[in-house]
């Protein structure tokens, strides 16, 4: 049995009056991509700035790498990497300066041209950070997250911002620390970003812990199942459709049916043979699968809504 | 100690690779020391008398009336003060010292004894206008030997030459820019470095380093005092250049460098720990070091100055520094730039102390 590398048990982070994190527990094992899913808000970035040592706790226990954050501040910093939210580094130093900067901070540290070779930021080595397109600073700070070969990296919303390109980049980037048996902690409001990226997901909603599970787990369970989608049916193939399966949804000319589980196949091979009978008067036919977006709106009814803080 | 010389390094780097800090840091003070010259140089206000009356007799009083009433110049009781020492200092132009038994001697030389009243006038002949007063105290008493004793030379003014400041207006500018400098410098390093890396998140990353923020300080601190005498290194030597002005770099004035940084940088670190916004941090660092440019003895004398900004300039930190430098690097009165060393030193220990103390970059 692999053991745990972090241990956050009864978590609470108050700011006056306002809980942001309120009494939450989870573990993590060595090697794995773990995720904090949920909307701006939630508490993701205060948990995890509490865990980098960047901010206090009110009370409860974490526990990385067997230190306590609160006594062994200095050996924790030692063996983690940060990418903190909205990461910026030293605007008038290039790439390799400002890797190497952070490198010096630490007894030990890798080799700063391995690092810009291994985030593929070769031919921007010696561009000042200022003139870097955003993309690119998100790879200069996860090479800097990793300039004291550290265990466990935290990345806080590491593809905020980015285009799409960019973010296949940054998502390129993490799935070589996942082969570099690194443990990887990530915080994202992207549906998406989790589940390409991490093993185990972890919900949140207002400072609590709504969901955990690996993503395919948390789809089945609260999903919400799949969904046969018919559309553009002419009125007379609609009604024979609404006849022959009772539960299914209309709207406007298209066919909605949730596809129960076991029960499915029968629903989908009944509407493709009804269809079929009168003469293929539908447009299209697809099964829509179910995200961790179906996930979190099920399961707190609101949607995890990109922008505003 | 390696964290430290990585961070001096690279600050270095950043600070000369960006053509701004080049321009604040050194031509900035060469245009503002040859901007104020050149305004304030050519004419200098009023004509200023200082006088010492020593006799306090109806006779002495009547003369300073009569000086008074010419209108030309600014008179200025003197008495109690060290005029000497303050012609030396450039800080007087011209001064008459009244000597006791000036009225008895009118009285006597009037009624037909001798000798007649000398009266003693100091001037600096390095400042243009106390040519003028020395005529002015010429005039009025010829015009009391007229009255008095048709033109017989009762009152024998008695022009004298002090050991002067030499001290033109450019002699007396290079010290003040030279301690706005180190203030404006200092403030708006402090302030800015602080306040940009905290809203770009800098300090969100270092605080996750096992750099301390006691060890930022200290590197920060190190850079900016190098690049402030760095920056008067190249002012003095224009000075020097254009002005053939040639000030004593001493001990004094260095140490004064160096504190009167800290104390606007420790200034400048309690500001940008209180103020958390970037954009008002620096506002507010502007609003008060603004005034005091002008207010502290910098670009015209204390003395010269109206009473209430005479007051203002008591309590302004950059009054001292001015003084010191002026009196280390130009008058060389040591006794007064020791003065005012001491009191830049506390100041400075205070204020950087109150920095270091209160500044965290960890947040809440």
């Amino acid at each position: 049995m692999t053991k745990n590398v972090i241990e956050v048990k009864s978590l609470v982070k108050k700011y006056g009056d306002f809980t942001a994190v309120d009494n939450i527990s989870f573990s993590i094992k060595k090697g794995e991509i773990f995720a904090f899913l949920g909307p701006n808000g939630a508490g993701k970035t205060t948990t995890v700035e509490i865990m980098e040592c960047l901010k206090s706790l009110t009370a409860g226990s974490v526990n990385i790498l067997g230190y306590d954050i609160k006594k062994d501040e200095m050996k924790v910093k030692q063996k983690i990497g940060v990418l903190p939210q909205d990461f910026n580094a030293f605007e008038w130093l290039t790439v390799y300066e400002n890797i190497d900067y952070f490198a010096q901070m630490y007894p030990k540290h890798l080799d700063v041209d391995s690092l810009v070779e291994m985030l593929s930021l070769e031919h921007k080595r010696d561009v000042l950070f200022k003139d870097l397109s955003g993309g690119l600073k998100q790879r200069v700070g996860i090479a800097i997250s990793l300039v004291n070969d550290p265990e466990i990296v935290f990345l806080d919303e590491p593809s905020t911002g980015l285009d799409p390109k960019a973010r296949r980049d940054v998502w390129d980037a993490v799935k070589k620390l996942k082969k570099q048996g690194k443990t990887v902690f990530l915080t994202t409001h992207y549906m998406d970003e989790a589940h390409y990226l991490a093993g185990r997901v972890c919900v949140l909603h207002n400072g609590h812990i709504i969901a955990e599970g690996t993503p395919e787990d948390l789809i089945n369970r609260y999903g919400g199942g799949n969904m046969l989608i018919i559309r553009e049916c002419d009125g007379h193939t609609r009604n024979e459709l609404i006849k022959s399966i009772p539960d299914c949804k209309v709207e406007g000319n298209d066919i909605l049916v949730e596809l129960e589980e076991g029960n499915g196949m029968k629903s989908m091979s009944d509407a493709i043979s009804i269809i079929n009978a009168n003469g293929l008067t539908c447009e299209e036919l697809y099964v829509k699968k179910a995200t961790l977006e179906d996930v979190f709106l099920n399961l707190t009814g609101d949607k995890l809504v990109e922008g505003g803080k | 100690m390696s964290r430290i010389s990585t961070d001096i390094k690279y600050s270095f780097k950043e600070t000369f690779r960006d053509r701004m800090n080049i321009f604040w840091m050194f031509v900035f003070p060469i245009v503002l020391f040859l901007l104020f010259g050149y305004i304030f140089g050519g004419q200098s206000g009023s004509i200023t008398l200082y006088y010492q009356d020593n006799d306090v007799s109806q006779m002495s009083n009547s003369f300073i009336q009569a000086l008074n009433s010419t209108g030309a110049l600014e008179l200025k009781d003197g008495s109690g003060m060290n005029l000497e020492q303050m012609l030396k200092d450039g800080k007087v132009s011209a001064y008459i010292e009244i000597p006791k038994g000036f009225g008895q001697d009118i009285i006597t030389t009037g009624s037909g004894g001798s000798p007649s009243a000398d009266l003693p006038v100091y001037y600096d002949k390095s400042k243009p206008t106390s040519m003028a007063a020395v005529s002015v105290v010429q005039q009025v008493a010829n015009g009391f030997n007229m009255k008095m004793a048709g033109a017989k030379n009762i009152i024998n003014v008695n022009p004298t030459e002090a050991a002067s400041s030499g001290m033109n207006y450019f002699d007396f500018l290079l010290p003040g820019i030279l301690a706005i400098t180190i203030m404006s410098a200092a403030t708006n390093m402090a302030v800015g470095t602080i306040a940009r890396l905290r809203s770009t998140g800098v300090f969100r990353k270092l605080s996750t380093t096992p750099l301390s923020s006691k060890e930022w300080i200290a590197a920060r601190i190190t850079t900016w005092t190098v690049l402030v005498i760095l920056s008067l290194a190249v002012a003095v030597f224009m000075a020097w250049l254009v002005f053939n002005i040639h000030p004593n770099i001493n001990l004094i004035s260095l140490l004064l460098i160096v504190l009167g940084t800290a104390l606007f940088a420790g200034f400048g670190i309690v500001v940008a720990n209180f103020v958390k916004n970037e954009e008002s941090a620096m506002n507010a660092v502007g609003v008060i070091t603004f005034p005091l440019m002008f207010v502290s003895g910098t670009l015209i004398p204390v003395e010269n100055m109206p009473w209430f900004l005479q007051y203002l300039a008591k309590i302004s930190p950059l009054t001292y520094l001015s003084e010191g430098l002026r009196s280390s690097m130009i008058t060389g009165n040591t006794g007064d730039a020791f003065i005012n060393l001491a009191i830049v030193a506390v100041l400075g220990i205070i204020l950087f102390g109150l920095g270091v103390a209160t500044f965290s970059w960890k947040e809440d």
